[in-house]
């Protein structure tokens, strides 16, 4: 038996073992509605609800079939009722299954729609589409009949999978509120699974007797006992920005293969130490292998080293393979810590996952002697990682750390423009795991300040028409992404385009600094010119406003308030230094007053400041933000900040005409 | 063909190569991408080196395709690279063959056929087709790079019965060398039409075929531009249709609209019985009056709430609609199922009304009303007594309205005597377009609250009606956040009413904007917009080839009131009036002040037309004045 995927994160464990054996247990059966459910008109714990999940019931029976292989199914009923139109398009549903050499099946599909007047509709077997989505996974697909405002649309199947080392999870979650929802499990082998629950951090905890958690987030109630999980009142998860991952949020539950008895007795754990883990990813074949067996990187390995010189440092070196790799290779999209195909596949077609990039790099670097090391990491979007068990499967990403003797160096292929050091922005999530046999170790990752730094001279005429010319300078990730964009639009329209500001500007003498060399930072410098587009000058006062490029002349928050944290990426900072010139026969008449805003615990802050320098006038504008996570409790705070610097941003300068 | 010659050789070559990489390029010329003449790559994604496509007409039901290409790719916008064949269980596609050049001409490798990936081609509104595609990406990561791509497919039923069309160049795509040929059963009547390009095939008539041949060499990048007409009006291209075809059992020719209406027509044939009980609904509605025009309305709406837009669509049903009894037990159908379902309930009443296929949406393909080809994705009802049209998917829409997606095009009538090609109405300026009265109060610290009331007419009206009939307020603030540039705001009130017979929705708005006009010391700068209602984009600058489309015709008029606060006075306004006059559009503006308001006056209005090339200047001088007074500002200074 071999493992196919492992699962992802949790918070907490439970080791089933015991057979379900509760009292008052729910129940529902098939075309038994309530005549109070049939009547409903609104769901009164979120009135504006299209539609809700009334019931969401499944029995998860882990066996062995005839041929001693074990198997599990889960029976799934679920009964939905429509609020409003809006609710509609969830009478079209998709089951999706993984049917690759038969690993999964759906059968026993039956749906019927019930009116608000109790009639049933049921939908026939040629109503039912099979359909292929591709080489592995295919979908049954079908739409409600007689559906109407106050229907109720009920489905139940049976889903068949031979992948106990997958068990799918359970959400408590979904785009609509549930009312009910709950799991039973009976486990009829030798397996031994732990039961991980996730997306709890927010609720309070109480333990009752029997063996029984209950959370609760009023109205909300989960109850995980022996067997039998279940959620009343679960909440439509609503999306925000600047988040990892909604499903770092969801409540769902996720079974993880802790251990199998073999017919002979012996005991196979699959959970085990850091140090286990490290050595059982060591000999996997579509991993340790890829990187220490030298037949994989070797016609990689005999391309490079004709091309490096004999006295070449190991600090060169490294660059020299990482751009070389990046030139050669190109990543297909996929994630992955585990290779698909061998590495030498991806070398011979050019392209490959990021599992067979940075494994290939990392068997190239080790080859030509340097210290190269694999970390392993869950990307924002796969959700935050659990540091307190050994789970390998709930990494997804893999890439190299090489130690230089003053700390660790972060390499990850995949995109030319991205320098050495710089890890693809989804792979930033706070911790990554070396998964080095020889000394496993979780560690932080930080990543630099993103810096934008904009230093403009502004030159303002008699007739209130501005000249100029600025310098931006940008680093790390911001770097990365205006060279991304400038790629995109290597021409000279790239100028007026990017700094234009919808014909507004008229850019000159563009020029780039640094455009390829990718560890320093970009600069690009430009003259600008206001084309007679500012329709408020009048012969005696001249009205502007000073700056002119930022990010923030709007605010990117928008919601009054928020369930989750915010999470940037990076820590990220915008200064920009204006020296105002004035014409000769004005004088201020008034300036923005300075102000300074500090977030809570130092976690960043807004401060501008203008004053007089000889005949000129400086401003200074600096935005930092200096952690990536905050609670949502400081949500108000930053959203009343980006508010306050879009306002400073928009305020004018007046200059009257001496008199 | 001579690059038959460098394919076979390209292993042994590339063993000489290893040693003597400076010959190779005049050792390869024609995969190497350094034999391209400097013209052709400018403004290039991609050069087309050869091209060729080969369609064997077999029978009436079948043909054959044979399509190989050599592309040198410049860059990641280029698509020459990509390999995007759809088929389905009768159109199956043989073999597919790709490899890769380097710039220098030197074979990198061949594509294997693990890389082919192979989809279901459903589109996402639809619950199931059968329709899938073959997808292969041919990637290489150093730029310039040579691929040539091989296929051969099987064309039969609605696969076949449009012949392929030969797009000779695509965007931003240089072409050496291509051609098409099309070969008939000889003295096979075939119909072609070239497009923007003067191109006549040579024709030899062999072994019991009449071969057909377009060929074109040497044509440099066509650039794609915004605001143009559709692909067809610009890019070179010859149409192919054949005589006659036949689709499972049904039979048609393209000879002309009518007749390849009269095929369709066939299809929809028996498929409009009624049960009895909906015979009983449907007299129940209408029969206490005789306007042809309420029965409609009656009959329209009572579909609008029963029925449901879903696609199923399977084999030929791309193209025939389910019968009208299997809509009403499902209460939901497709635009095809869902317009035959209301013809049959007017047919059931005494009122004639047509299907029409149509494009919705963006054509690439303008239809031509001399040459048939069905370049069709959608089905509308036309009822020519009363020249109404109606959209039968849309559970919101007023009786006789066609939105954007359909308006000002051909769409051909499925009658009993075949097809006939109309054009669908276009907006006039007074039916499309929002009328909106704007009061601001404002406070000496730059708050206000702002009270808006607006008139929606025409396509402008469809987002009010939306957000009128499924009323929530997070869609309604997202709405309003959307075309408010308000930093935040409260909403305080608000209500939308769409007409229930008239394009058009009345919308009311109260907001409390706390930071409203930006306050500089004792003045204050109010911007004179609370809601963005035009959202005209102006042009680049650019040597334009192409005409400039305005598509719609529209007319907007937006009044604000503007209360001042108490102690303050107007320091400065800008311009007092404005008036700005083009061929295709007008606008002006008005300001009238005394010593506690203000109140302007702004009217753009705009008139579908087609602008020449050289009238890009005027286009975009225009569009800057509109948007310079729709950002203007007041400044008012308080004591």
């Amino acid at each position: 038996m071999k493992i196919i995927a492992v699962l992802m994160s949790a918070m907490l464990t439970l080791v089933v073992s015991h057979c379900f054996a509760q009292s008052k247990e729910k129940k529902i059966e098939w075309g038994e509605i309530p005549l109070e459910d049939i009547k409903m008109k609104s769901y009164p714990y979120d009135s504006t609800a299209a539609a809700v999940i009334l019931d969401d019931f499944g029995q998860l029976f882990i066996y062995e079939n005839d041929e001693r292989d074990f198997e599990y199914h889960l029976i799934h009923h679920r009964r939905i009722k429509l609020l409003s139109e809006k609710g509609f398009k969830y009478a079209d549903v998709k089951l999706p299954f993984y049917k690759r050499d038969g690993y999964e099946k759906i059968q026993l599909l039956k749906a019927q729609t019930i009116s608000n007047a109790g009639i049933k509709t049921e939908l026939s077997t040629s109503d039912f589409f099979e359909e292929k989505i591709n080489e592995n996974w295919s979908a049954f697909s079908f739409t409600f009949p007689q559906v109407q405002v106050g229907a109720i649309l009920e489905y139940k199947y049976e889903f068949i999978s031979k992948r106990v080392v997958d068990l799918r999870d359970w959400y408590f979650y979904d785009e609509l509120p549930i009312r009910y929802s709950e799991l039973r499990l009976k486990n009829e082998t030798s397996l031994v699974f732990t039961m991980l629950c996730s997306g709890v951090d927010y609720y309070k905890s109480k333990k009752l007797p029997g063996d029984i958690t209950q959370y609760e987030n009023h109205p909300t109630k989960l109850t995980l006992a022996p067997g039998r999980y279940y959620i009343e009142h679960a909440p439509a998860l609503i999306e925000e920005p600047f988040i990892t991952t909604m499903d770092d949020y969801k409540i769902r539950i996720q079974f993880q293969l802790n251990e199998i008895t073999h017919s002979d007795g012996f005991k196979e754990k699959f959970m085990t130490t850091w140090e286990g883990a490290a050595k059982k990813l060591e000999t996997d074949p579509l991993f340790g292998d890829q990187y220490l067996r030298e037949r994989f990187s070797k016609k990689a390995v005999e391309a490079i080293k004709p091309l490096l010189s004999k006295d070449i440092d190991n600090e060169s070196k490294l660059q020299f393979v990482y751009q070389y790799l990046n030139s050669r290779l190109s990543w297909n999209g996929q994630y992955g810590m585990l290779a698909g195909q061998n590495v030498d596949e991806a070398w011979k077609t050019g392209k490959g996952s990021k599992a067979e990039l940075n494994l290939l790099f990392l068997g190239v670097l080790r080859q030509l002697g340097l210290p190269a090391i694999p970390i392993v990491v869950s990307t924002r979007s796969n959700g935050l990682m659990n540091l307190n068990y050994p789970l390998i499967g709930q990494f997804n990403y893999v890439m190299v750390g090489i130690d230089n003797g003053k700390g660790l160096i972060l390499a990850d292929l995949g995109e030319p423009l991205r320098p050495l050091g710089l890890p693809a922005m989804d792979a930033l999530n706070y911790h990554g795991w070396i998964a080095d046999a020889s000394k496993p170790q979780l560690i932080n990752i930080l990543t630099p300040v993103c810096r934008d730094f904009y230093t403009s001279v502004l030159q303002v005429s008699d007739n209130g028409s501005i000249s100029g010319s600025c310098k931006a300078n940008y680093t790390s990730y911001s770097a990365l992404q205006e060279r991304l964009n400038r790629k995109e639009d290597p021409s000279e329209v790239f100028w007026q385009n990017r700094f234009g500001g919808e014909g507004v500007f008229l850019i000159k003498n563009g020029q780039i600094e640094h455009e390829l060399d990718f560890q320093l930072p970009l600069v690009l410098k430009f003259d600008f010119e206001r084309a007679d587009n500012e329709p408020a000058a009048t012969p005696d006062y001249i009205y502007f406003q000073p700056i002119i490029y930022t990010s923030y002349h709007e605010s990117p928050f928008h919601n009054k308030n928020r369930n989750y944290p915010i999470d940037f990426p990076y820590p990220f900072e915008e200064k920009n230094v204006v020296t105002v010139k004035l014409p000769e026969n004005y004088e201020v008449e008034n300036l923005p007053e300075n102000i300074n805003i500090e977030l809570p615990g130092k976690g960043g802050g807004f401060q501008f400041t203008t004053q007089a320098i000889g005949p000129n006038l400086q401003i200074v504008g600096q935005i930092n933000i200096n952690a990536s996570k905050y609670a949502p409790g400081v949500y108000p705070d930053i959203k009343a900040m980006f508010d306050r610097i879009a306002e400073k941003f928009a305020e004018p300068i007046v200059l009257k005409k001496k008199s | 063909m001579s690059y038959y010659i460098f394919h076979k050789n390209t292993r042994a070559l590339i063993f000489l190569i290893l040693g003597f990489t400076k010959l190779s390029a005049q050792l390869d010329l024609s995969l190497s991408a350094m034999a391209i003449p400097d013209s052709l790559i400018t403004n290039a994604f991609e050069v087309v080196r050869e091209e060729s496509t080969v369609f064997t007409v077999k029978s009436e039901k079948e043909g054959f395709i044979k399509h190989r290409r050599v592309v040198t790719i410049f860059n990641a916008s280029a698509r020459g690279h990509h390999l995007i064949i759809p088929y389905n269980k009768e159109s199956k596609v043989g073999k597919i063959e790709a490899s890769i050049y380097n710039a220098q001409g030197q074979l990198v490798r061949k594509v294997e056929k693990s890389e082919i990936r192979d989809y279901s081609a459903v589109s996402d509104f639809s619950i199931y087709e059968d329709d899938r595609e073959k997808y292969l990406e041919v990637a290489y990561s150093q730029y310039p790079y040579t691929v040539v791509i091989e296929y051969e497919q099987t064309m039969k039923g609605v696969f076949y019965c449009a012949y392929p069309d030969w797009v000779i160049q695509q965007f931003h795509a240089g072409l050496q060398h291509a051609s098409y040929t099309l070969s008939m059963p000889a003295n096979w009547p075939v119909f072609w039409r070239a497009l923007n390009i003067d191109i006549q095939p040579d024709k030899q008539s062999e072994a019991g075929r009449d071969i057909y041949t377009w060929t074109v060499g040497n044509r440099i990048p066509i650039k794609a531009e915004s605001r143009a007409p559709a692909a067809s009006m610009v890019l070179p291209m010859v149409l192919t249709a054949p005589d006659k075809f036949q689709v499972g059992d049904y039979s048609g020719s393209m000879a002309s609209w009518q007749s390849f209406g009269a095929f369709v027509h066939q299809l929809y044939q028996g498929r409009d019985q009624l049960s009895p009980d909906l015979k009983q609904v449907i007299h129940k509605l209408v029969d206490d009056t005789a306007d042809p025009r309420i029965k409609i309305d009656r009959l329209y709406r009572y579909m609008q709430q029963q029925m449901r837009y879903v696609s199923v669509q399977l084999g030929i049903g791309g193209w025939q609609p389910f019968d009208a009894s299997y809509v009403w037990n499902n209460k939901y159908g497709d635009c095809k199922a869902l317009s035959n379902f209301m013809k049959a309930m007017l047919q059931e009443v005494g009122i004639k009304a047509y299907p029409a296929l149509i494009f919705g949406g963006e054509p690439d393909f303008e239809i031509q009303p001399d040459f048939a080809k069905p370049f069709f994705n959608h089905v509308i009802l036309h009822i020519p007594e009363q020249d109404y049209w109606l959209e039968c998917t849309s559970k919101i829409s007023p009786p006789n309205y066609l939105s954007s997606e359909t308006t000002d095009r051909y769409a051909l009538l499925v009658t009993e005597n075949g097809g006939q090609l109309v054009r669908t109405p276009a907006f006039s300026a007074a039916s499309n377009g929002v009328t909106q009265h704007t009061k601001i109060s404002l406070d000496a610290s730059g708050a206000a609250s702002i009270d808006i009331s607006s008139l929606y007419r025409g396509s402008y009206h469809e987002d009010p009606r939306f957000l009128g009939t499924q009323h929530s307020q997070d869609d309604f603030r997202e709405w309003v956040a959307a075309s408010a540039r308000i930093p935040s705001f409260d909403i305080k009130e608000w209500s939308a009413q769409p007409s229930a017979d008239l394009p058009e929705c009345q919308l009311d708005l109260s907001l409390q904007v706390p930071r409203f006009a930006s306050k500089a010391g004792k003045r204050l700068f109010v911007p004179m917009r609370a809601l963005q209602i035009s959202h005209e984009e102006t042009l680049q600058a650019s040597t334009r080839k192409q005409p400039i489309v305005i598509k719609e015709s529209y007319l907007i008029t937006d009044s604000i009131q503007l209360i001042l606060p108490e102690a303050f006075t107007i320091e400065n306004i800008p311009s007092e009036k404005i008036n700005i006059k083009t061929s295709f559009g007008e606008f002006q503006l008005q300001v009238q002040k005394s010593e506690t308001q203000l109140l302007l006056r702004r009217q753009l209005m705009l008139q579908a037309s087609t602008l020449r090339p050289e009238q890009l200047d005027e286009y975009r001088a225009f569009f800057k004045e509109v948007a310079k007074w729709e950002e203007m500002k007041i400044v008012l200074l308080g004591s």
